[in-house]
């Protein structure tokens, strides 16, 4: 893991980040209605078990109505990870803008144990909360 | 006295040392047409379409390596609308077909006209973000496997191009499910090239998140693949 400050490089990425928060800030007054396109998790239809993203939908619909902790507490990976995605893209532009520190994530062993320790631990909460 | 080396029998430069004269690299393949500058927009989109579908690892060992992020999405963007258009086309053409085809479907399964319509009209503003979140689920399988050997950039533009075959979605039933294996097979042999990685263990961060993150997925494909088959059978 290590910082290093945002160079004009980092500016696409920031953008696309920001196309991509602004699309979900802009489909929210459709986004009832376009949940009703997503079919049920067939997974989760024949077996009764959650599927990794189970609940990100609902999550979405909970976050758009501003209610973040009962989103966290359907899917705390699904919350964190569309709530702070949609946040710090509509802030990106600015950061890098400002030069701000950047995170960059080598992919070493133990990093690699974390994230799929926090996936196994996040399936096993919706598992065991019956998503 | 210093020996001189023995004198090549073949006329060229005399050599005075026995280093062998450096290898003259490879010339560098140029970059695929769509990010080419100056060629004609509709002869790169489709030059590049073809080559994408037609030698897909040469192209994406193409693919330039650079941070820019415009052109891929501006043909995911491209491709991706006219795969959405054509199935939600034929999904409102073949609506009334679904309950024969998936017995075990109810209503759930079936979206009302209107709300197909406005989930195809909004595409412009929800697929870019779709293409995105697809990359970053992709990128984030790519590190846990180990894969990411190039940034998030590299995986944003293999999924772009790997978009190639959304607009299969033309051929009635079974477009859509061909071009999501293809898509697959494309998305594998992306990441392996411009990560330059094994193909398995990009076949492990493609396979990966369809098996544990989109398990449904998975199942949905296998049971249309089954509904098709079935039908076929009844039928022949």
């Amino acid at each position: 893991m290590t910082w290093h400050r945002a160079t004009r490089d980092d500016l696409p990425v920031a953008g696309l980040w920001a196309l991509a928060a602004g699309g979900a800030v802009a489909i929210l007054p459709f986004a009832p209605h376009l949940a009703q396109l997503l079919p049920p998790c067939p997974l989760h239809e024949l077996t009764g078990i959650p599927c990794l993203t189970c609940g990100a939908t609902r999550v979405a619909l909970l976050l758009a109505r501003g209610e973040a902790f009962e989103a966290l507490a359907l899917n705390p990976m699904a919350a964190l990870g569309l709530g702070a995605g949609v946040l710090c893209g509509l802030l990106a532009p600015a950061w890098v803008g400002m030069r701000g520190p950047l995170l960059r994530l080598t992919p070493a062993p133990h990093w690699r144990l974390a994230l799929a320790v926090a996936l196994a631990a996040n399936w096993a909460y919706l598992i065991l909360r019956g998503v | 006295m210093e020996e001189r080396p023995p004198m090549s029998p073949e006329p060229g430069p005399p050599m005075y040392g026995f280093a062998p004269p450096p290898p003259t690299p490879p010339p560098a393949l140029p970059v695929i047409p769509w990010e080419q500058p100056g060629l004609h927009v509709f002869s790169a989109f489709f030059q590049t379409a073809g080559m994408l579908l037609s030698s897909p690892r040469q192209s994406f060992e193409r693919v330039a390596n650079t941070t820019r992020v415009a052109r891929p999405l501006v043909f995911g963007l491209i491709v991706g609308l006219v795969g959405v258009a054509a199935e939600t086309f034929w999904n409102l053409l073949l609506r009334d077909l679904l309950p024969e085809f998936f017995p075990w479907a109810d209503d759930r399964y079936r979206v009302s006209q209107a709300f197909a319509v406005m989930g195809a009209a909004t595409a412009p503003v929800w697929l870019p973000m779709f293409l995105v979140l697809v990359a970053a689920l992709q990128h984030l399988f790519l590190f846990l496997v180990g894969g990411a050997k190039r940034g998030f950039v590299a995986t944003f533009r293999v999924v772009a191009y790997s978009w190639v075959t959304m607009p299969l979605a033309i051929i009635p039933m079974c477009g859509q499910l061909a071009g999501g294996i293809w898509n697959i097979v494309l998305l594998v042999i992306g990441l392996s090239a411009v990560h330059q990685i094994s193909t398995g263990r990009a076949a492990a961060a493609v396979l990966l998140p369809l098996i544990l993150c989109c398990a449904c997925v998975g199942m949905a494909l296998a049971l249309f693949g089954a509904a098709i088959f079935g039908a076929l059978g009844a039928g022949g």
